[in-house]
């Protein structure tokens, strides 16, 4: 991908560089979001993550999940909190794993 | 008279509460209501230099709660032609020198006199802002596009919702256009996503807001400055007007237009 975009721009690899890397207000927007869920939730970090692995091995039973993409988020809904999360089936023709899972 | 009472407050310190709170405050006033600011943040009061209403004062919010003075002596009118006064904080006592039922109990006595109640909280989440938002029916959030002032605004949220003040309103203050253009300052989207409530008003970071806080004139009374024409929105808003958030784009001519569509070309290209 890399290759092809220095192709297609012609660009030298510091320039790619650049023009590749994050705007800031994005790196800003997604640092906030991971510490708002923490300040909402009361949750240190690690006990976050370790929530998050448990999520994961419970639906991991039932279907085929992806490994990575994982999304949380801690919305409020007038008076509500609700935790929301994304999880990524990978296939959907294996929505009952093998018995040994 | 039963009036609004609303408590313009933040968590974090410096992103233009008290700002906010004198100039919500005189833009209601000259939309013809009547109205009183009070001043909460007791030994660090600010609200009287930025409404140039310094040299007046003789009796203050501590002096009324405590019972040293009437009410209507704490007030002091406002310089221009409005229905518009300030009760100060107390710069030399405690912030534990007051308390949250005898907040609301003045707030309560002022309701049935004026159109609005305006409180400026002070910082931080402690005793002054429990008493602050203890006298509120309403609240006001300020924060700025900034990573900690949106964090610190986002705990008010949390708190403001448990104790029973629901779906606070936001003020995003000091958006600097061209950062965010730039993709350097998060925009009214990034914060209303992250923040998930209403936003009433977008203010523009506007040299003229340091001017009017220099001279102690509220940048409201200049309605052809970025901000002042923000706040003046935002009073409007406050007041029942729907009228649209103040378009931060400066006008461009057709030259800088052209420019934007080339640019917007080679951004399309670059997600190929």
């Amino acid at each position: 991908m890399r290759e092809l975009l220095r192709w297609l721009f012609n660009l030298s690899g510091k320039e790619l560089d650049q023009a590749t890397e994050m705007l800031s207000k994005d790196t800003a927007r997604q640092r906030l979001k991971l510490v708002l869920i923490q300040d909402r939730l009361e949750l240190a970090p690690e006990k976050l993550e370790e929530m998050k692995k448990e999520i994961w091995e419970v639906v991991s039973k039932y279907m085929v999940v992806d490994d990575d993409f994982m999304e949380f988020e801690v919305r409020r809904l007038d008076d509500l909190t609700v935790l929301v999360s994304n999880i990524e089936v990978k296939d959907l023709s294996e929505l009952t794993p093998a018995p040994t899972a | 008279m039963t009036g609004r009472t609303i408590v313009i407050t933040s968590g974090k310190g410096g992103v233009g509460k008290t700002t906010a709170t004198a100039n919500i405050g005189t833009g209601l006033a000259m939309r013809g209501h009547k109205v009183v600011v009070v001043d909460t943040d007791i030994g660090l009061r600010n609200l009287d230099v930025i409404m140039g209403l310094e040299n007046r004062i003789v009796y203050d919010l501590v002096n009324v709660i405590e019972g040293t003075c009437k009410l209507s002596q704490a007030m002091i009118g406002d310089k221009h032609d409005y229905e518009l006064f300030l009760i100060p904080a107390a710069q030399t006592r405690d912030k534990n020198s007051i308390g949250p039922e005898q907040l609301r109990e003045m707030c309560a006595e002022l309701e049935k006199e004026f159109d609005y109640v305006l409180i400026d909280c002070p910082a931080g989440i402690e005793q002054g802002f429990k008493n602050a938002t203890a006298a509120a029916q309403e609240a006001i959030i300020v924060t700025t596009p900034e990573v900690s002032a949106i964090r610190d605004a986002d705990r008010v949220i949390g708190l403001l919702e448990s104790s029973g003040l629901h779906r606070p309103k936001l003020i995003i203050n000091r958006i600097a256009h061209e950062m965010v253009k730039r993709g350097d300052m998060m925009d009214q989207k990034d914060v209303e996503s992250l923040l998930a409530i209403e936003v009433i008003g977008l203010v523009p970071a506007d040299e003229h807001t340091v001017v009017a806080a220099n001279r102690g004139i509220p940048v409201v009374h200049n309605p052809k400055s970025s901000a002042g024409s923000a706040f003046l929105r935002i009073a409007a808003r406050v007041d029942g007007e729907d009228i649209p958030l103040m378009d931060l784009e400066p006008k461009t001519g057709l030259f800088s237009k052209f420019k934007g569509m080339v640019g917007m070309n080679g951004r399309a290209y670059s997600h190929a």
